[in-house]
């Protein structure tokens, strides 16, 4: 009994601290977290008790209503636009008035969270949580609340509800990620992102090569920026006797576009598998319909990023080359050697090209700054001589980190010396001192 | 029980590791950054300009502002037109915010006679980030004034600053490439732009200079701030607008918050912005920034105006 009342108690801190560092960003957004919580949370009652023949109309309600507050925020603008220029192009005009209010911070995260939960009592995989304490944590917790990972009821209200008891292991290991995900983020990411804002900002000044570069840039400060919330997230957890799904596994590894889905922002790929693939017919069914329900996940993937073109035209290109892939049975074939790095590389360009769409304002510009790429040939501009060596540094060191994880997980055991690992520790604490870009607040995901 | 216990002694491994982290943390901090003063110390480059502006300088006029201060103003010709010492402390990328912190270090140790503060709206007078400005005094918080001129911008920089490698956070490649460049600055801070402004530039339609800019608070009060204590510190301040091709995106207008404070406390303030050099192409290297040959004109000029 006392156990229990002590978890609770911890519990109500946690969902207040929560709620305290997402008011201290929008006091009155914290109505939104509230109302997506209480809707969930009542919603799935209600379809547990429900009548099987009844569920439907009903998740499909709950759902809609869970969805309003992400539609409102996040495409209104969008969509109101959109219908306008059409409406224009054929003589007629008739406009609303657009929103001009901040998107919440994290909306679409965690209202994908709570939407997966009530997939999940609906289908069955899960019981309706009885403790709205527990639930309302869930939806709330601090680490992942502005930019994921996407947890599963499942995996995540278990721990909510046990006693932790302190593991030594699990807390290096929280550390480790922390520290790990500060020099993702502040050496590689931000300071990256200083060359390509420079570049993208004024890209018809810079030089074809220069263009590339900076593309290949935005293809690792996204990594980095978004890697690096993603473990700084997990390690936190990790501190508080948490355990939440780790949202990387070395994507630029990858030998094609259905492997990097299996790597990068694994929580989002699960989520679209889970509750659009799979429900569409997933690969159980015809090759044209299976192709279909590719191309609709990753255009879902690509609205779900964010209100524009440039979004879904990203979305739309992992898609089909993901169906050409399948088409050509690529997604699935193991190769070594020089074959595997000639897929590595084919991938990464596919992606890096993929980023451009997702980088840039509009796609006018975005086509225009693949054109631009192509234009000139020569020698890529530096820029700046000190940002540049810095570059090269921070690349040079998770390149290492990640190559011998993916490929040589059993040689430098000398790395696995308890000095040399505090050795390692002190140089990258160092390093972001160094060289991280320490005023710099804002995350990429952050506004998804 | 027993895992409960376990937790307990998991915590107390875990917490003594952590503190002996830190403390390893402290001491290769303090450390490095005693080094890295050493290095600051004896580089060329860049690096010895910067630490020769706020540790050593002594020259009878100083010149302040940002590029166009350091690549506009000949301290040679400034002298033999004056006879008296000069050095530019004109800095990329910077105004008012870095020089006000500079001069704040520079006037402990002495009262130069003549101070050009060369006024660039974007830097001086426009609205936008001055986290970035005040970059570059990181190294000199050990000034008790320069701290508490830093720490007073951005309070969480107090806390920044306990750490002696924070304050050479980017900084350290710099540095470290200036330490081969090791030698007096035989220009006195002046850095010659060689080349003309690009075809397209010229040939491009002319753009209606700004008139109205959005002024930043913060720049402005530190403006009438160096005008003040120049005044109280007998150091003749003078503000020039440097020339620019084609009025360079300002117009007249844009610096009257200058015009102002030298009104106030009875300066000069000199007005090259649109001026006969702003049409000559062959005086740029770019829009905004004089060549070799457009420094030398210019400063010739300027300096028979300040020495009469």
């Amino acid at each position: 009994m006392f156990c229990k009342e002590k978890v609770k108690l911890r519990n109500w801190f946690l969902i207040l601290a929560s709620y305290l560092l997402y008011a201290n960003w929008k006091p009155a957004y914290t109505l939104i977290l509230m109302a997506i919580t209480l809707l969930t949370y009542f919603g799935a009652r209600y379809i547990e008790a429900k009548e099987e023949h009844r569920k439907t109309g009903i998740i499909f309600t709950y759902a809609t209503l869970t969805l309003v507050p992400l539609l409102v925020f996040k495409y209104y603008n969008f969509v109101n636009e959109s219908i306008w220029n059409l409406l224009s192009s054929f003589g007629l005009r008739y406009e609303l008035h657009g929103l001009n209010w901040a998107i919440p911070v994290g909306i679409s995260f965690y209202t994908f969270q709570a939407l997966g939960y009530l997939f999940d009592v609906y289908y069955k995989k899960e019981k309706a949580e009885k403790s709205f304490v527990d639930y309302a944590l869930f939806v709330c917790f601090f680490p992942q609340i502005f930019s994921g990972p996407i947890s599963k009821a499942g995996e995540l209200l278990p721990q909510i509800k046990e006693k932790r008891v302190f593991k030594y292991e699990q807390g290096v290991q929280g550390l480790k990620f922390l520290l790990w995900g500060m020099f993702l983020k502040l050496v590689l990411a931000d300071r990256l992102g200083l060359y390509v804002d420079k570049v993208v900002a004024d890209y018809a000044m810079y030089s074809g090569p220069t263009c590339v570069l900076s593309a290949i840039f935005y293809s690792l400060q996204i990594y980095g920026d978004f890697a690096g919330y993603s473990l700084m997230a997990v390690g936190v957890a990790k501190l508080m006797g948490f355990d939440l799904i780790n949202n990387f596994k070395r994507p630029y590894f990858s030998v094609s576009i259905t492997d990097f889905w299996r790597r990068w922002h694994i929580s989002l790929s699960r989520w679209l598998k889970d509750y659009v693939y799979i429900p569409m017919g997933g690969s159980r069914c015809s090759k044209l319909r299976n192709y279909w329900n590719i191309f609709v996940t990753f255009l879902v993937s690509g609205i779900w990023h964010g209100a524009n073109w440039t979004y879904i035209v990203w979305g739309i290109i992992h898609g089909v080359a993901q169906i050409i892939e399948k088409a050509l049975g690529l997604n699935n074939k193991e190769t070594k050697g020089i074959w595997r790095f000639v897929r590595i590389v084919v991938t990464f360009a596919i992606v890096t090209l993929a980023w451009v769409f997702f980088r840039m304002p509009t796609l006018g510009d975005a086509v225009a700054y693949v054109g631009h790429s192509f234009s000139e040939f020569g020698m890529p501009e530096v820029l700046s001589v000190t940002n540049f060596a810095i570059y090269v540094m921070a690349i040079a060191i998770v390149l290492f980190k990640e190559t011998r994880e993916e490929f040589y997980p059993t040689k430098f055991r000398f790395l696995n010396n308890r000095y040399v690992r505090w050795a390692e520790y002190v140089v990258i604490f160092c390093l972001i001192l160094l060289c991280g870009v320490l005023d710099s607040g804002s995350f990429i995901y952050g506004s998804f | 029980m027993a895992h409960l216990f376990m937790g307990v002694s998991n915590l107390k491994k875990f917490l003594i590791n952590i503190a002996i982290f830190f403390a390893i943390l402290v001491v290769v901090d303090f450390s490095l950054g005693k080094i890295f003063h050493f290095i600051q110390a004896r580089a060329g480059g860049r690096t010895g300009t910067e630490y020769y502006v706020c540790e050593r300088a002594s020259e009878d006029v100083i010149i302040m502002g940002s590029s166009r201060a350091s690549h506009h103003y000949v301290p040679e010709i400034i002298t033999e037109k004056t006879g008296m010492s000069c050095f530019n402390a004109g800095q990329d990328g910077n105004g008012i915010i870095l020089q006000y912190g500079r001069w704040k270090m520079l006037s402990e140790r002495y009262s130069p006679k003549l101070l050009i503060y060369d006024v660039n709206p974007d830097f001086d007078l426009c609205k936008n980030d001055n986290m970035t400005y005040v970059d570059r005094l990181k190294p000199f918080c050990s000034n008790a004034d320069v701290r508490h001129y830093v720490t007073g911008m951005y309070h969480m920089e107090e806390l920044k600053l306990f750490s002696q490698m924070y304050r050479y956070n980017y900084k350290i490649i710099e540095m470290t490439s200036d330490c081969v460049k090791n030698g007096e600055d035989k220009l006195k801070g002046y850095i010659p732009l060689v080349g003309e402004i690009r075809k397209e530039v010229v040939d491009a339609p002319r753009l209606i200079n700004k008139t109205t800019i959005d002024y930043d608070e913060i720049k402005n009060y530190y403006l009438e701030q160096l005008a003040k204590e120049c005044k109280d510190k007998g150091t003749e301040l003078v503000f020039v607008a440097s020339p620019s091709f084609r009025g360079g995106g300002y117009g007249i207008e844009a610096f009257d918050a200058v015009r102002k404070i030298a009104e106030k406390y009875d300066l000069p303030f000199l007005y090259y912005y649109e001026s006969e050099y702003s049409e000559n192409p062959k005086i740029f290297k770019d829009s905004q920034h004089l060549n070799d040959e457009g420094a030398h004109m210019f400063t010739e000029d300027m300096a028979s105006r300040i020495s009469l």
